[in-house]
């Protein structure tokens, strides 16, 4: 399975890549720009993202119109399966949960920091975990 | 935050999401099952995302995670369209509205009603086959002790009309001459439309209620189907009830 890692900061692009290495094949990329670019690539080759791990606050695009992004091209092109996406963010505000949800059909949502028990948590909820 | 977030969630379910599910339904009830499931999917995965992230709401979001399934299985046809399947899948979502406002109100579901919903969803989506080995299969055992014939009800959940007619049958297929007592301790939840139509027998049988206890119970007391079928608890051994229940 393959993941992939859209986070600005290095320590949190390291540890998450820790926590999901046993899991995925991990590619970490910094922003909302490069996590489309990734996106597209992945499908390319025929080796698409099973799982998404997406911070909102990003310089240049941020998460949640990359996100927005992702969807419509999965609705244009058409791609099937859609990604799983889970946001992993510092934002907990009403309108930004809410909006991830309803907007980029999000599958999950972890305010950060992002602990090692609540991730694989929500890793079980979407059925990359099945024990 | 979880207040804030709670005030802002059940605004948008009144503002945006139940018309959007209100129309959902409306496109379902007319048939057009692709694009009524198309509308209703963004609100629902919405309920199910938000509902998850705030504490004291996962059953809401547990149980909008089944409408959801349920709601899939019909988008791709592995579930045939049929009108039984299309009351369901609005029954569920419904059910989904109630759950938020039971949460809402009284701040905490009713999960028998959960339970009750989950399960007809699930014996539905098991397909056409299995559902219909489901109907089928039998939910009591008829056996007779000092009380009198006793009709056992082994399924935890009586709430279709399968399973409704086949305690009718059992009990049509009885002696009117002696009481018969239906336990239902085995029982979390009996829909009130499965105790009117047993109840429909009590003026020509005497039937008293063994085992009444969570949902179940809650049901039988709350539509006063205790004044036509007698608990046996409350009913000493000289006090069984005459058909009509009137006590001797």
């Amino acid at each position: 399975m393959r993941a992939l890692v859209v986070e600005d900061e290095f320590l949190g692009r390291k540890v998450l890549s820790v926590f999901l290495n046993t899991l995925f094949e991990v590619d970490v990329v910094v922003n909302g720009i490069e996590a489309l670019e990734a996106f597209r690539l992945a499908h390319a080759e025929g080796r698409p993202y099973d799982l998404l791990l997406m911070d909102i606050m990003m310089p240049g695009m941020d998460g949640l119109e990359a996100l927005k992004q992702i969807r419509a091209l999965e609705q244009d092109l058409p791609l099937r399966p859609r990604v799983k996406v889970l946001m992993t963010t510092a934002l907990d505000d009403p309108k930004t949960v809410i909006r991830s949800f309803h907007d980029g059909e999000a599958s999950g949502y972890i305010v950060k920091p992002v602990r090692k028990d609540k991730l694989f948590e929500e890793l079980k909820k979407l059925g990359f975990i099945t024990a | 935050m979880s207040d804030a977030l709670s005030e802002e969630f059940f605004a948008e379910v009144g503002d945006k999401y139940y018309p959007q599910v209100l129309e959902g339904l409306e496109l379902l009830g007319a048939g057009d099952v692709g694009a009524g499931i198309e509308i209703l999917a963004r609100p629902l995965h919405t309920i199910k995302g938000v509902t998850g992230f705030m504490p004291g709401f996962e059953a809401a979001s547990l149980l909008t995670h089944k409408v959801e399934s349920f709601l899939k299985k019909l988008q791709a046809k592995t579930l045939p369209h049929s009108a039984d399947n299309i009351s369901l899948a609005a029954y569920g979502v419904n059910s989904v509205f109630a759950v938020i406002e039971q949460i809402r109100e009284l701040g905490e579901p009713d999960q028998g009603e959960i339970d009750a919903v989950c399960e007809v969803l699930l014996a539905a989506a098991g397909g056409e086959k299995q559902a219909n080995q489901g109907d089928g299969r039998a939910c009591l055992t008829l056996e007779q002790d000092a009380a009198g014939a006793v009709v056992r009800v082994n399924s935890p959940r009586i709430h279709k009309k399968s399973q409704a007619d086949q305690l009718v049958g059992a009990i049509l297929g009885l002696p009117q001459t002696s009481p018969v007592v239906l336990d239902v301790s085995a029982v979390k939840s009996f829909g009130s439309g499965a105790w009117e139509d047993v109840a429909a027998l009590a003026g020509m049988w005497t039937i008293r209620v063994r085992g009444l206890s969570g949902a179940c119970r809650e049901t039988f007391y709350a539509w006063d189907f205790d004044a036509v079928m007698s608990p046996v608890a409350e009913c000493g051994a000289d006090e069984i009830p005459t058909p009509g229940g009137i006590s001797q």
